[in-house]
C-alpha cells in the first residue's frame, strides 16, 4: 500500500517536473517507466491516466483561477463553444489519454522483454 | 506475440503524440493541440495573473547604463534612461514584451512573407506586395536612412532592445498567436522597422483613382466627366485659412502631360490595388489661449484608422537627459509618434494628396522585355522575389520587372499583350539625401521646446504626408501640411499617363518653405480633418481624396466656441453630428412630393424631419436616412454604377451629389436608365423613399448600433479575441468617425498649462497584446463611452503625484 502511494507520488512529481525542462510530450517518459514497474495492465493504465489527468487538471485550473477564466473562456469559444472549466477538463482528459497509453506501453514492454 | 503487442501500443502512443504535435493535422484547420493545450507551455502559460506586473530586475547585454521602467495602474510604461540609446532600447524591449506577434505579423504582411507562416491562402497577398516592390523600396530607404548617424543610432538601439527580449524567450512564453498558428518569432531587424513604416505609407498615401478616372472619362466624355467630377468643393473650408497669403514665387511645371487614353481601344480591365478604406481620416486642432477659458493653448488629435486588437497604438512615456515625452508609439518604430513634452504638443492627420500614379507601358514586342521610351527603347530591370509557402517544398519565385517609372505591377492583361501598367509611388522613391530622416523627426519632436524646433524636425519627414498640428506652452499654435509633394501640371496624375514619354514625370517637388502652413492665425485656432489643404489661391495644383464634412463642421464649431475648456473639446471629438446629413436631409425632404405619400410614409417623413443629424447609436433615424440616402445615390448614378462589376469607375463625391440636387434637380443624371420616362430628382427621391418605407414596414429599422456595428477586430480576425457591436454614436462624416471597424484610434487632449502640461487620452484597446491579459482590451468600453484617462506625465522617476504599481530595472552586465 505504502509502496503504491509512493510510486503515485513519484509519478505525479515526474509529470510535474519533466516538461519544465523538456518539450510538452516528455510526460510520456515517466508514464512508460511507471508502466514498466507496475504490477499489471489495469494498474499501469489507470494510474498513469488518472495521475496525469489530475496533474494537468490542477495545473490548468491554477492558471485558470489566477486569470479568472479570461483566456480559457476565449479559447473555449474559439474551439467550438466550450466554457473555461470545460477547457480545464479537456486538458485533463488529453493528459490522461497520453499517460494511460504510455503507461500501458511500459507494461507491454516489460512483458515483451519477458 | 507479446512483442507485437508492445510495438502496436508504442506506435499508437507515438502516433498520437505526433498528431497532437502537428499543425493542421490531416489537412484540417486545427492547430497543434499538444503544444496548445498542455498546461506547462500551452495557452495556459499565456493566462496572465490578474493584478499588477511583478517587479523585476533584469540584466540586459547591450545597455549602456541603468534603466528604470515604472508601470502605472493602466500598465503604461514610463521609461527613465540615462542616455537616448538606452531609452530606445528599453522601448524596444517593453514593446516586444507587449506586442511581439503584432510587430511580426504587420511587417510580414507588408513585406509579403505571410504565406511562409500561414500557407497558400496568403500567397496572393504576398505576390502583390512583392510586385509592388515594397521590399526593394524598404531596403533602399534603409540604406539611405543608415547614412544618417542620428537615425541609425535610434534604429539600432530599438532593434537591440526588441532582440534582447526575443532572445531570452522560451517557447512557453511565446505570444499566444504563435502557438495557435504554429510558428515562432525570429530576430527583429532595422529592415523590419522600415517595413513597418512602409505599412503606414501604404495605409495612408497609396490611395489613387487613375484607372477608375481614365475609364470614367472614356465612358462619360470630357464634358460630362468634368460636370460630375469637379475637383474643388466651393463649400470647402480648407485647412489653411484664406487669411494666409502665399508670398513666394512658385516653381512652374513646364510641360503639358499626356494621358494614356489612346493606348487602349477599350477600358482598362485591371482591378485597382486594394485601396485603403474610404473615409479613413482623422481630426486635429489646436486652440490658442485667446479662445480658452483659462488662457492655455489646448491641442487635440484623434487619428481614424483601422481599429484592431492589439491596437495600432502603444502608450508610453520616455525620459532621457535630452527629452521627457509622453504619447503613443507604433509597435515597430522607435519614439513617440503623437504626443507632448513639457513645452510642446503635436499630432497628425493624413493629407489626401495623390502621390501614386500609373504609367501605361508600351512593349516593343510580345516578349515584354523592352518598351518604348522617348522615341527609343528601354530594357526592364528584373528582381527575383522568393516566397516561401508553408506546406510546400518549393518556394514560389517571380521576376518583378522595373521600368523608368517603377515596378510593373500589372502585366498579365488579357486585352492586349502590348501594354502593362507601371506604378510610380512617392513612398517608393529613394529618399533625398539629408541630415536626418523620419525616425529622427519624431525624436526631434520629443525634444522640441518651441515652434522653431518643431519646424526644423519636420524637414526630415517625407511621406505619408501629414497635417502636423502644434501647440506650445509659450502660446504658439501652428499647423504644417508637411511632406514631400510633387509639382504637377493641372490634372497630372488624375489619369493613367503615357509611360513612353519622360516629360510625363513629376516636375520636381514643392520647396519645403512653400508647403501650406499657418502659425497663430487671427481666428485663434488651427485645425485639420483631411480636407483640402488650401483654397484655390495656392499656386500649386494637387489632387487626391479630401474630406468634405468633418473639416467644415469642426471649423464652424471652433469658430463659434469661446472660453473653451478641455471638456468642450472632448465633446467635439466625440460629437456624432454629421454635416452631410444636416445638409442632405432638408434638401431631400424639400424635394420630396409630400402630397403623394400615404399615411405610413407620411409618418416616416414626420419622424425624419425631426431628426437632428446625430448618429446616436440607440436611434433608428440614422438607419432610415442612410438607407434612403444610399439608394438615392445608387439610382442617380446608375449610368456609372452599372459598370462597377466589370471595370473600375469613379464614384461621384457626395458633396457634388448634393449640389446637383440643390441646384439642378432636372439634371440628366437623375434619369433612371431602366425606364423610358425621364426622371428628375424629385421622382427619384419619391421612388427611393417609398422603397425604404416599404422595407422598414416589413422589417422595422434597427438601432444605428446594429447597422454601423462598431468593432475592434483581432488582427487575425479571431472572433473570440475581438469586440463587436459596441455602443458608440457617430459615423464617417461626424467628428466621432466610427464606422464598422474604423474610427478614432487614439483620442488625445493636451492642455499646455503654465504650471505643467496636463493631458488626457484613450484608445480602443489595451496595453497588452495578449488576449489572456486583463489589459488586452481594458480601454475599449471606456473609449466607446467617450471617457478619457488622465495621463500621468511623470516629471522624473521619483514623481509621486500619482502612484505607479510596479517597477522593472534593467542593468547591463553586472551593473
Amino acid at each position: 500500500m505504502l509502496k503504491n502511494m509512493l510510486s503515485i507520488l513519484a509519478l505525479a512529481l515526474a509529470y510535474w517536473l519533466v516538461p519544465m525542462f523538456l518539450p510538452w510530450w516528455s510526460v510520456a517518459i515517466p508514464a512508460v517507466i511507471f508502466g514498466f514497474l507496475a504490477k499489471n495492465n489495469l494498474w499501469a493504465f489507470f494510474t498513469a491516466f488518472l495521475v496525469l489527468a489530475l496533474v494537468w487538471g490542477i495545473q490548468a485550473q491554477m492558471q485558470n483561477a489566477a486569470n479568472a477564466g479570461l483566456l480559457a473562456g476565449k479559447m473555449g469559444t474559439l474551439l467550438g463553444g466550450l466554457g473555461a472549466l470545460q477547457m480545464v477538463l479537456v486538458t485533463a482528459v488529453l493528459g490522461g489519454l497520453i499517460g494511460g497509453i504510455f503507461g500501458l506501453s511500459g507494461q507491454a514492454l516489460k512483458k515483451a522483454l519477458g | 506475440m507479446r512483442f507485437l503487442k508492445f510495438i502496436l501500443l508504442a506506435l499508437f502512443g507515438v502516433g498520437l503524440l505526433w498528431v497532437l504535435n502537428t499543425h493542421n493535422p490531416f489537412g484540417s484547420a486545427l492547430p497543434a493541440m499538444g503544444p496548445l493545450l498542455n498546461p506547462v507551455s500551452g495557452f495556459w502559460a499565456n493566462a496572465e495573473q490578474k493584478g499588477a506586473l511583478p517587479d523585476q530586475k533584469l540584466s540586459l547585454p547591450g545597455l549602456k547604463s541603468k534603466v528604470t521602467v515604472k508601470f502605472d495602474e493602466r500598465r503604461v510604461p514610463h521609461i527613465f534612461a540615462e542616455n537616448n540609446a538606452d531609452a530606445f532600447f528599453a522601448q524596444g524591449y517593453i514593446t516586444a514584451y507587449n506586442r511581439l506577434w503584432q510587430m511580426d505579423m504587420s511587417t510580414r504582411k507588408v513585406g509579403g512573407r505571410l504565406a511562409e507562416v500561414v500557407g497558400e491562402r496568403a500567397l496572393e497577398s504576398d505576390l502583390l506586395q512583392r510586385r509592388k516592390g515594397i521590399v526593394k523600396a524598404a531596403e533602399e530607404a534603409l540604406k539611405v536612412w543608415e547614412s544618417s548617424a542620428e537615425d541609425l543610432a535610434i534604429l539600432n538601439a530599438y532593434v537591440a532592445g526588441v532582440n534582447a527580449y526575443i532572445s531570452q524567450l522560451k517557447p512557453a512564453q511565446y505570444p499566444l498567436e504563435y502557438k495557435l498558428l504554429g510558428f515562432k518569432p525570429e530576430p527583429w531587424t532595422t529592415l523590419r522597422s522600415v517595413l513597418f513604416f512602409k505599412a503606414m505609407q501604404e495605409d495612408l498615401c497609396a490611395r489613387n483613382e487613375d484607372l477608375a478616372a481614365t475609364n470614367t472619362l472614356k465612358i462619360l466624355g470630357e464634358t460630362r466627366f468634368q460636370d460630375l467630377f469637379p475637383e474643388y468643393n466651393p463649400k470647402q473650408s480648407p485647412i489653411i485659412p484664406s487669411e494666409v497669403k502665399w508670398n513666394f514665387t512658385p516653381v512652374k511645371p513646364k510641360v503639358k502631360v499626356k494621358i494614356a487614353e489612346s493606348l487602349l481601344s477599350g477600358l482598362f480591365p485591371e482591378k485597382n490595388l486594394p485601396q485603403p478604406y474610404e473615409g479613413i481620416g482623422s481630426n486635429n486642432w489646436a486652440v490658442s489661449g485667446q479662445k480658452t477659458l483659462n488662457g492655455n493653448p489646448i491641442l487635440c488629435n484623434d487619428p481614424h484608422l483601422g481599429l484592431t486588437l492589439p491596437s495600432i497604438w502603444f502608450e508610453i512615456q520616455m525620459q532621457s537627459p535630452e527629452f521627457n515625452s509622453y504619447g503613443v508609439s507604433l509597435p515597430g518604430l522607435p519614439g513617440v509618434i503623437i504626443g507632448f513634452n513639457e513645452n510642446i504638443a503635436w499630432g497628425q492627420t493624413n493629407v489626401g494628396q495623390d502621390v501614386l500614379d500609373w504609367y501605361a507601358i508600351k512593349w516593343v514586342d510580345n516578349k515584354r522585355q523592352s518598351y518604348h521610351f522617348d522615341g527609343g527603347t528601354r530594357e526592364v530591370e528584373t528582381r527575383e522575389e522568393v516566397i516561401k509557402v508553408l506546406g510546400k517544398k518549393e518556394a514560389v519565385k517571380i521576376q518583378v520587372k522595373y521600368t523608368e517609372w517603377g515596378p510593373l505591377v500589372f502585366e498579365d492583361s488579357t486585352s492586349s499583350p502590348y501594354y502593362g501598367l507601371a506604378m510610380h509611388w512617392l513612398a517608393s522613391d529613394r529618399p533625398d539625401k539629408r541630415s536626418f530622416y523620419e525616425a529622427s523627426t519624431f525624436i526631434r519632436l520629443m525634444k522640441a521646446k518651441n515652434y522653431a524646433e518643431y519646424a526644423e524636425a519636420l524637414t526630415g519627414y517625407d511621406a505619408p504626408a501629414q497635417n502636423f498640428v502644434f501647440a506650445a506652452r509659450d502660446g504658439d499654435i501652428a499647423l504644417k501640411v508637411n511632406g514631400k509633394f510633387p509639382i504637377k501640371q493641372k490634372e497630372q496624375g488624375r489619369f493613367v499617363q503615357d509611360g513612353s514619354l519622360s516629360s510625363n514625370a513629376w516636375q520636381g517637388f514643392i520647396p519645403r518653405e512653400q508647403i501650406p502652413q499657418v502659425r497663430n492665425p487671427e481666428r485663434g485656432f488651427v485645425a485639420s480633418a483631411n480636407q483640402n489643404s488650401t483654397d484655390l489661391t495656392y499656386p500649386y495644383y494637387y489632387n487626391g481624396g479630401f474630406d468634405d464634412y468633418r473639416g467644415r463642421f469642426i471649423n464652424r464649431s471652433l469658430t463659434a466656441m469661446d472660453k473653451i475648456t478641455v471638456k468642450d473639446l472632448m465633446g467635439l471629438q466625440n460629437n456624432p453630428h454629421s454635416l452631410q446629413a444636416e445638409e442632405a436631409l432638408p434638401l431631400f425632404l424639400k424635394l420630396l412630393p409630400v402630397d403623394q405619400l400615404n399615411a405610413d410614409e407620411k409618418a416616416v417623413y414626420q419622424k425624419l424631419s425631426k431628426w437632428d443629424g446625430n448618429y446616436n447609436y440607440q436611434k433608428t433615424e440614422p438607419v432610415v436616412f442612410q438607407t434612403w440616402f444610399d439608394s438615392t445615390y445608387t439610382y442617380t448614378f446608375d449610368e456609372l454604377i452599372q459598370w462597377r462589376d466589370s471595370v473600375e469607375v469613379m464614384n461621384v463625391e457626395s458633396w457634388r451629389f448634393l449640389e446637383l440636387l440643390e441646384k439642378t434637380p432636372d439634371h440628366e443624371v437623375f434619369d433612371w436608365q431602366k425606364t423610358k420616362k425621364v426622371e428628375n430628382a424629385a421622382e427619384v427621391l419619391l421612388m427611393t423613399f417609398r422603397k425604404a418605407c416599404a422595407q422598414f414596414k416589413k422589417t422595422p429599422a434597427k438601432a444605428w448600433r446594429e447597422v454601423n456595428n462598431a468593432s475592434v477586430n483581432h488582427l487575425a480576425r479571431i472572433p473570440a479575441f475581438s469586440r463587436s457591436n459596441l455602443p458608440i454614436s457617430g459615423y464617417a462624416q461626424a467628428p466621432n468617425a466610427t464606422r464598422n471597424n474604423h474610427g478614432p484610434s487614439w483620442r488625445m487632449v493636451v492642455e499646455m498649462a503654465k504650471d505643467g502640461v496636463k493631458a488626457w487620452g484613450v484608445y480602443p484597446g489595451g496595453t497588452s497584446g495578449n488576449p489572456g491579459s486583463p489589459f488586452y482590451d481594458h480601454m475599449v468600453d471606456q473609449w466607446a463611452k467617450g471617457e478619457y484617462n488622465e495621463l500621468f506625465f511623470m516629471r522624473n522617476a521619483q514623481d509621486n503625484r500619482k502612484s505607479t504599481v510596479s517597477e522593472w530595472s534593467f542593468g547591463s552586465n553586472g551593473k
